[in-house]
């Protein structure tokens, strides 16, 4: 530990051709290769979005049947989740973590890339798991939903297999990718660099990976568990055998809940540099930011049975994760306010980061407060499963998540191409994906409440004008995510020359060193760490 | 590569570091994946 390296024996130029990729032990590849998994399966999960809304344009059975839908519906979900925002949020990690605190790479370089080389064989299991059910014999598919509760997630056919399978591997891939930003995080910070002057986004990601690491086990074991019901004849799940399908809700769940965190905090360590660089102030608070985030790494790891109300749990027991749930807010809202109050007075610009990342504090708080109302149990009991929560976590997931990593893409595509993105398009980008989204999940909030159950293929005519309303509005949504992959194409090819520091307010308040390297950064960026005044 | 020479330092080799908190994450995160597996109670294996 205390031994010095006197010589570097790096090389500038990267290796050429397939091995640059498949052996790459360098950050920016690595982080390049997660950004472009997370952008292939952005556009498979939103093909099945897009089916699943074509289904629902109109009642009645129209393109799939009920278990390919049921089964869409699963595979999106966990597409969305596992293939697209954790890989794009990684993908981010790996690319700006080592770049912000003065690191040569990440701190155990081979496993980064053996983190990564396992997503996309999860991502050929977990799509052979919808594709299976169309060769005969191989059962019913998996209709379960995203949740694979038991005993119907026991009874279903090969397709689940593969499914776990895939979970497995997803899980050692984010668990690895977590250790290592997190021993990143702690033994690789450039002298001076103290986790106190860190960028936000770092202890975002900190705080994330400690979340992955404690509750993603619990899934794979739980998971572990129905594979050993399905086959090995235990009863773990079995209430004819002594066990009990309640467990399994509340180890998926244990990992469920924590899991919405592991979404969003990226996103919020992505607004707390947009904000701060186009108001052109320091960040507002950015100590009780990080304990906020702490605060809330606490108590979503303490909350998850409120997604179970209806299961019959005791009163006390709903009563405390009812407050637990609603505690929620305190943080979540604290962090909104430091965003505001970073604005507040300062010399703001509306750049396509900048509007995302307005767009997250306006739609996230809605999610917020459709959030707070499932929280309390005799209203949750009227809204469970219904469309009214697919709108809840949507606006959750979407401006929360989603949004926040195309604030970051288009904060940060300047620093990874060297070119400036078309800043028209960026906005475009922006309205039309900020509308089609509000037109998408907007409506199901009524549908919801007006009783449409969610998970059906099928439903009830009173509800077809607002179905029709989402579907439009997700084939907008989907449409414009076209020229997403269009402005990342033209702004990899050329374009304006990025400076080493694109925005002029980049390094107010608590930057990195990411902008002290040129755009795009060397190969090896830091191969002598630099030293913090 | 930062071209700021004035203020670089020599680096610390942090390999047995990084191995030894890998290490402790790695043994929380199989901790807890096996706990699951000791809610046995009444089960018929």
């Amino acid at each position: 530990m205390s031994a010095v390296i006197h010589e570097d024996h790096h090389h500038d130029e990267p290796p050429r051709g397939f091995k640059r990729w498949l052996y790459s032990t360098n950050h920016k590849d690595i982080g390049t290769m997660y950004l472009i998994f997370a952008l292939v399966m952005l556009f498979v999960g939103g093909a099945m979005a897009m089916l699943i809304r074509a289904e629902l344009f109109l009642p009645g059975l129209q393109i799939v049947n009920p278990d390919l839908y049921n089964n869409l519906v699963t595979d999106h979900a966990l597409v969305m989740i596992f293939g697209m925002v954790m890989p794009a949020a990684a993908g981010m990690a790996n690319w700006m973590i080592p770049m912000m605190i003065g690191a040569p790479d990440m701190a155990l370089p081979r496993m980064n890339n053996m983190s990564f080389w396992l997503l996309p064989a999860a991502a050929i299991l977990l799509l052979a798991s919808l594709f299976v059910q169309f060769i005969p014999g191989t059962g019913v598919p998996v209709n379960t939903g995203w949740t694979i509760y038991p005993p119907l997630s026991v009874q279903v056919g090969l397709g689940m297999d593969l499914l776990i399978f895939s979970v497995h591997l997803l899980g050692i891939s984010s668990i690895m990718a977590s250790i290592n930003i997190v021993t990143t995080i702690l033994n690789m910070r450039a002298p001076g660099m103290t986790m106190m002057k860190m960028p936000l986004f770092c202890w975002a990601w900190f705080f994330t990976g400690l979340l992955l690491i404690i509750v993603m086990p619990v899934l794979a074991g739980g998971v572990t568990m129905l594979l050993f019901d399905r086959h090995f004849g235990t009863s773990f799940f079995d209430a004819a055998g002594g066990g009990d399908p309640v467990l399994f809700q509340h180890l998926f769940w244990f990992f469920g809940h924590p899991e919405v965190y592991v979404l969003l905090l990226p996103s919020i360590g992505v607004l707390g540099l947009v904000i701060p660089t186009f108001s052109r102030k320091p960040l507002f608070g950015y100590k009780p930011l990080v304990y906020f985030m702490g605060f809330l790494f606490a108590l979503g790891l303490v909350v998850w049975a409120h997604h179970q109300y209806t299961i019959g749990m005791s009163l006390g027991v709903t009563t405390y994760f009812m407050i637990g749930t609603i505690l929620i807010s305190i943080p979540i809202g604290l962090m909104i306010f430091n965003f505001i109050f970073t604005m507040w007075r300062g010399s703001i610009t509306f750049e396509t980061p900048m509007l995302f990342a307005i767009a997250i504090i306006l739609m996230f708080s809605f999610a917020g407060v459709t959030g707070v109302m499932l929280a309390v149990v005799p209203a949750d009991l009227q809204y469970h499963d219904t469309y009214f929560v697919v709108a809840h976590f949507h606006y959750a997931l979407i401006p929360g998540a989603v949004f926040g990593l195309y604030a970051g893409v288009f904060y940060w595509l300047p620093k990874w191409t060297g070119h400036m993105y078309d800043e028209k398009l960026g906005k475009i980008f922006f309205w039309w994906t900020t509308l089609s989204f509000n037109l998408t999940f907007f409506p199901q909030h009524f549908s919801g409440l007006a009783g449409m159950p969610r998970r059906i293929v099928d439903y009830n005519i009173q509800y077809v004008e607002f179905n029709q309303i989402s579907s439009i509005g997700a084939f907008a949504f989907g449409l414009s995510h076209l020229l997403f992959l269009y402005i990342i194409i033209k702004t990899v090819k050329g374009g304006e020359k990025a400076a080493d520091k694109p925005w002029e307010g980049a390094q107010i308040g608590t930057p990195g060193l990411e902008w002290t390297l040129p755009s795009p950064p060397p190969f090896h960026s830091f191969t002598t760490p630099p030293k913090i005044q | 590569m930062n071209e700021n020479t004035e203020t670089q330092i020599e680096k610390k080799d942090m390999r047995k570091a990084n191995i030894m908190i890998a290490l402790i994450l790695g043994l929380i995160a199989f901790s807890v994946a096996i706990m699951p597996f000791f809610y046995l109670r009444d089960q018929v294996m």
